[in-house]
C-alpha cells in the first residue's frame, strides 16, 4: 500500500472514530451502568453492586451553598429502585442495578417520588407549569393517571413561578397524599406562598384537599403521615417578619380521613430569629403516638398525638461573632420506635445564608438521638453535612453525608449505617464527592445513594453526579 | 484535493443522483433553517449521521471521502477545542488545566486557561450544525449537475441573475483550487522548498507568492466570462428551458419533507413561548416535552 492510501486510511480512521465518540458523548455517556462486584469501594459488610451516571449537573464549591437534588425510593418488595435526578428523568433499576425502564420528565423538575405499597405503581410529583402528579406502570414505566393536582395555585409563566407536588406519601390503604406548593415574588419583593394538601385514592380521583377552598399563605416544604394514613403533620417555613399569615401556626395536624385541622401548634421564635421556621420536619410515629419537629434555630421539639408540647430541647443555640450570628440549622425531626431523632446540618451566616462561615458551630453537622421521655440517649458527629436520612426499621438509619464548607474535608463524603438507639457508626460507604440523598431497602439488604460532582478550590473535581448501590453480604 | 475532478459533479446511477435536483434545494433549505433552530444534540447528530448516509448511498469515493472527512475534522475540532478553552457562560466546569494561574506571566495574564466541559459540549453542537451543512453542501454538489442546478434554483424563483452567480461560484470553486495547484507546482520548479514555509514569516510569504497569480487569473477568467454572458445578452431577455413537472413520488417526497419542516418549527415556537412565558397550552404538554428532548 502506497504511502498517500495510508493517510487516506488514517483521516477516514480518524473520522470515524470521532464521529463514534461524538455519538458515544451524545446517547450513550450518561446511560450505561458500570456492574461492580469488588468490594473495595463498599464497607465492611457491603458490597457496591453498581454504579450508574445520572447526567450532567452543574458543580457545587465550597463558596456558595446549594445543593445538588437526587431522589430515591425502594419499593415495598425491595425489588426495584426509582431514582429522580436533578435533570429531569425518572429512572427505574432493579435491585442488580439493571435499568429497567428511563422516563424524561421533559418540560418539568422532578420533586417527588414514591411507590404504592403493592409496589406495582410509582407516583411521579413534577414541578411546572401544570403541576402535575403522575402514575406510572412500576414495571413497563407506562403512564396510568396524571392528575394536574397543582395547577389551581396558578402559574406566573414569564417569572417561572411554577406550582409543584414537592412531596408525596402513600398510605396502607394506597391513598395518596400530595403537598403542592408554589413560590414568587411580588415587584415590592414580597414572597408569595401558596400550599395545598391533596388526598387522591390510588385511580387518581381527588378525596379531599386542604384547605378545601382556597390556598394556603404558607410555605409548607414537608409533610408526614402515619403509616396507616390516620394522621397527617406539616410545618409552616414563612421567612417574611413584617407580614401577617393566615396560616400563621408552625405545626399543624390534619385528620387523614377528611382533610378536616386536627390540631395546630404554634412555637415562640428564639432570639434573634424572629419566626420559627420547620423545614424537613414534622413527622409522626408510624403508630401516629407522636411528633417529632426540627425548627431551623436549632430547637428540636416532641408533641404528643393530640399535639400536647412534651418536651423540647435547645440542640444548637445561636452563635454571636462580629455582630453576626452562626448557627447550625436544624433540619430532620423523626420518631423511630421508642426514639426520637433530629440532625442538624452546616453552620449559616444569619445574615447571608449563601456564605460560608469562618468558624463551624460546635452543634453543627450531627445527628441526637432523645428517647421519647426526652433523656438524651447519643450524639453522632456527621463531619459533614447531614442531606438525608434514611430507615427501613427503628434499629438502623442511614445518613448521606455531603460537604462540610468550613473544614472542607472530603474524606467525609458517603453514607454512614448507623446503629441506633446508641448512634454507633455500624458501616461507612465512601463516595468521592458529597452524598446527595440516600435510600434504604425495606428488608435492609440494600443500600442506595446519589453522590453529586464538587469543585475544591484549586479546581479539581471530585466526584461525579451518579447513583451508587450497595448489597450487605454478612449478616449483621 | 487539489484535483479539479475531485470537486466536480459526478455522474451516477444512485437514488441520490437521480433525486430531482429541485427536491435536493428544498432539502438544503429545510436543513440550513433547522439547523440553527434545534439546539438538541441528539438531533442533530441524526441529521449528521443522516447526511453522511446520503453520501453512502451515493457511493462517494474514497477520495471524496477523504476530502470531507478532513473538513468535517477541522471544523469539528476546531470549534470544540476553541469552545472549550474560551466559554464564558455560567455554569462552567474546568475538566483540564492548560495554563496554571500560578503560571509566571502567562498564568497572571489570562487567570489561567482551562478547558471546561460546558465549552465542550457548546463547540460540539455548533460543530455538528457546520457539520451537517458542509456533509449535505458536498452531497448536492458531488451528486447534482450544476445545469439542473441552476434551473432548480430559478423553479423556485430565484432571479436568474443570483442563480448565474451561485452556480457560476460553486463551478468557479474546482478551477481556482486547480490554479492553486499549478502554481504551487510552478514555484516548486523554482524551488520551492514546503519546509521552509513552515515559520511564521515563511507562511505568509508563501501566501502572498501562490494568492497573487491565483487572484490575477481568478480575475482574467471572470472578465473573459463577464464579456461572454453579456455578448450573448444576459439577463435581458434570457429564457431557459421549462423544467418538467414533478414527478408524483417528488411531489409526495417534497410535501412530506414540508410537512415535517413545518411541524418542527411549529413544535419549536410553542416550546420558545411558554419557555419565555409568552403562552402556555395546557392541552400541548407532550409537545412541549418532546420539543425539548428533540428540538
Amino acid at each position: 500500500m502506497r504511502t498517500s492510501d495510508l493517510w487516506r486510511w488514517f483521516i477516514v480512521l480518524i473520522f470515524a472514530a470521532s464521529l463514534a465518540a461524538l455519538g458515544w458523548y451524545v446517547f450513550l455517556a450518561d446511560s450505561g451502568t458500570r456492574r461492580t462486584a469488588g468490594r473495595e469501594a463498599g464497607g465492611g459488610s457491603y458490597r457496591q453492586v453498581a454504579q450508574l451516571p445520572l447526567g450532567q449537573v452543574e458543580v457545587k464549591n465550597y463558596q456558595r451553598m446549594g445543593f445538588t437534588r437526587g431522589i430515591l425510593r425502594f419499593s415495598p418488595d425491595s425489588g426495584r429502585l426509582a431514582v429522580g435526578t436533578e435533570n429531569g428523568q425518572v429512572i427505574m433499576l432493579s435491585r442488580e442495578g439493571e435499568v429497567l425502564w428511563r422516563r424524561p420528565a421533559g418540560v418539568g423538575k422532578i420533586t417527588a417520588l414514591e411507590f404504592s405499597p403493592g409496589g406495582d405503581r410509582l407516583y411521579v410529583g413534577e414541578t411546572s407549569a401544570d403541576g402535575s402528579l403522575y402514575c406510572f406502570d412500576a414495571a413497563s414505566g407506562r403512564e396510568r393517571w396524571k392528575n394536574n393536582v397543582a395547577a389551581g395555585l396558578g402559574v406566573d409563566l414569564r417569572r417561572k413561578s411554577h406550582p409543584g407536588v414537592i412531596r408525596l406519601l402513600v398510605d396502607r390503604a394506597g391513598r395518596v397524599f400530595a403537598l403542592g406548593q408554589r413560590y414568587d415574588r411580588t415587584a415590592a419583593g414580597e414572597s408569595v406562598y401558596r400550599g395545598q394538601i391533596f388526598c387522591l385514592s390510588p385511580e387518581g380521583a381527588e378525596l379531599w384537599r386542604f384547605p378545601a377552598a382556597g390556598a394556603m399563605d404558607a410555605w409548607v416544604n414537608w409533610m408526614g403521615a402515619d403509616e396507616l394514613g390516620r394522621r397527617i403533620v406539616f410545618g409552616t417555613a414563612n421567612f417574611d417578619t413584617d407580614r401577617r399569615y393566615r396560616y400563621d401556626k408552625n405545626i399543624y395536624c390534619l385528620d387523614a380521613v377528611s382533610g378536616a385541622e386536627a390540631w395546630s401548634a404554634s412555637i415562640d421564635p428564639a432570639p434573634p430569629f424572629q419566626r420559627t421556621i420547620l423545614r424537613g420536619s414534622p413527622n409522626i410515629a408510624a403508630d401516629g403516638e407522636y411528633v417529632a419537629a426540627m425548627a431551623s434555630d436549632g430547637r428540636a421539639f416532641f408533641f404528643d398525638a393530640r399535639g400536647r408540647e412534651l418536651w423540647r430541647r435547645h440542640l444548637s443555640a445561636p452563635k454571636k461573632l462580629d455582630e453576626i450570628y452562626l448557627n447550625a440549622v436544624g433540619r430532620d425531626a423523626y420518631v423511630l420506635g421508642g426514639f426520637a431523632v433530629f440532625t442538624t446540618i452546616n453552620t449559616y451566616n444569619n445574615a447571608n445564608w449563601q456564605l460560608p462561615t469562618p468558624v463551624e458551630h460546635p452543634a453543627s453537622n450531627s445527628l441526637f438521638v432523645f428517647d421519647t421521655a426526652g433523656k438524651f440517649v447519643a450524639r453522632w458527629r456527621a463531619g459533614g453535612g447531614i442531606e438525608e436520612i434514611a430507615f427501613a426499621s427503628p434499629r438502623q438509619i442511614a445518613v448521606a453525608v455531603g460537604r462540610n464548607t468550613k473544614t472542607k474535608d472530603p474524606g467525609v463524603h458517603g453514607i454512614y449505617v448507623l446503629d441506633l438507639p446508641d448512634a454507633a457508626a455500624a458501616e461507612k460507604l465512601a463516595t468521592a464527592g458529597p452524598c446527595a440523598a440516600v435510600a434504604v431497602s425495606p428488608d435492609e439488604r440494600l443500600v442506595a445513594g446519589v453522590e453529586a460532582p464538587l469543585q475544591l478550590d484549586d479546581g479539581t473535581i471530585i466526584g461525579g453526579y451518579r447513583l451508587w448501590l450497595w448489597k450487605k453480604t454478612g449478616s449483621r | 484535493m487539489f484535483a479539479r475532478q475531485l470537486w466536480e459533479a459526478e455522474a451516477g446511477s444512485t437514488p441520490i443522483h437521480r433525486l430531482d435536483g429541485r427536491i435536493k434545494l428544498v432539502l438544503l433549505a429545510v436543513l440550513g433553517t433547522g439547523v440553527i433552530l434545534i439546539d438538541s444534540p441528539r438531533t442533530l447528530f441524526l441529521l449528521l449521521a443522516a447526511t453522511l448516509a446520503g453520501h453512502t448511498a451515493a457511493k462517494t469515493s474514497l477520495r471524496r471521502w477523504v476530502l470531507l472527512a478532513l473538513f468535517l475534522l477541522i471544523a469539528a475540532w476546531g470549534s470544540m477545542v476553541s469552545q472549550a478553552m474560551f466559554y464564558n457562560q455560567e455554569p462552567r466546569n474546568p475538566i483540564a488545566c492548560l495554563i496554571a494561574p500560578a503560571t509566571p506571566i502567562l498564568g497572571r495574564l489570562t487567570d489561567g486557561v482551562y478547558i471546561y466541559q460546558e465549552g465542550l459540549a457548546y463547540g460540539a453542537v455548533q460543530a455538528m450544525r457546520s457539520c451537517i451543512m458542509l456533509t449535505y453542501g458536498f452531497l448536492l454538489c458531488w451528486t447534482t449537475d450544476p445545469r439542473e442546478l441552476l434551473r432548480s434554483l430559478v423553479f423556485w424563483r430565484l432571479p436568474y441573475e443570483l442563480s448565474f452567480m451561485a452556480v457560476t461560484g460553486l463551478r468557479f470553486l474546482p478551477v481556482v483550487l486547480s490554479e492553486t495547484a499549478t502554481v504551487i507546482t510552478a514555484q516548486r520548479l523554482r524551488g520551492f522548498a514546503a519546509s521552509k514555509a513552515m515559520s511564521p514569516a515563511g507562511a505568509v510569504r508563501t501566501a502572498f507568492r501562490t494568492l497573487w497569480p491565483v487572484l490575477a487569473r481568478s480575475l482574467r477568467r471572470a472578465v473573459t466570462l463577464a464579456m461572454s454572458v453579456e455578448s450573448r445578452g444576459f439577463g435581458s431577455s434570457w429564457r431557459m428551458a421549462a423544467m418538467p413537472p414533478l414527478t408524483p413520488g417528488g411531489k409526495t417526497a417534497l410535501a412530506g419533507c414540508l410537512a415535517a419542516a413545518l411541524l418542527a418549527g411549529a413544535a419549536k415556537l410553542l416550546y420558545v413561548f411558554q419557555f419565555n412565558g409568552w403562552a402556555h397550552f395546557a392541552g400541548c404538554r407532550f409537545v412541549y416535552d418532546f420539543a425539548r428532548q428533540w428540538l
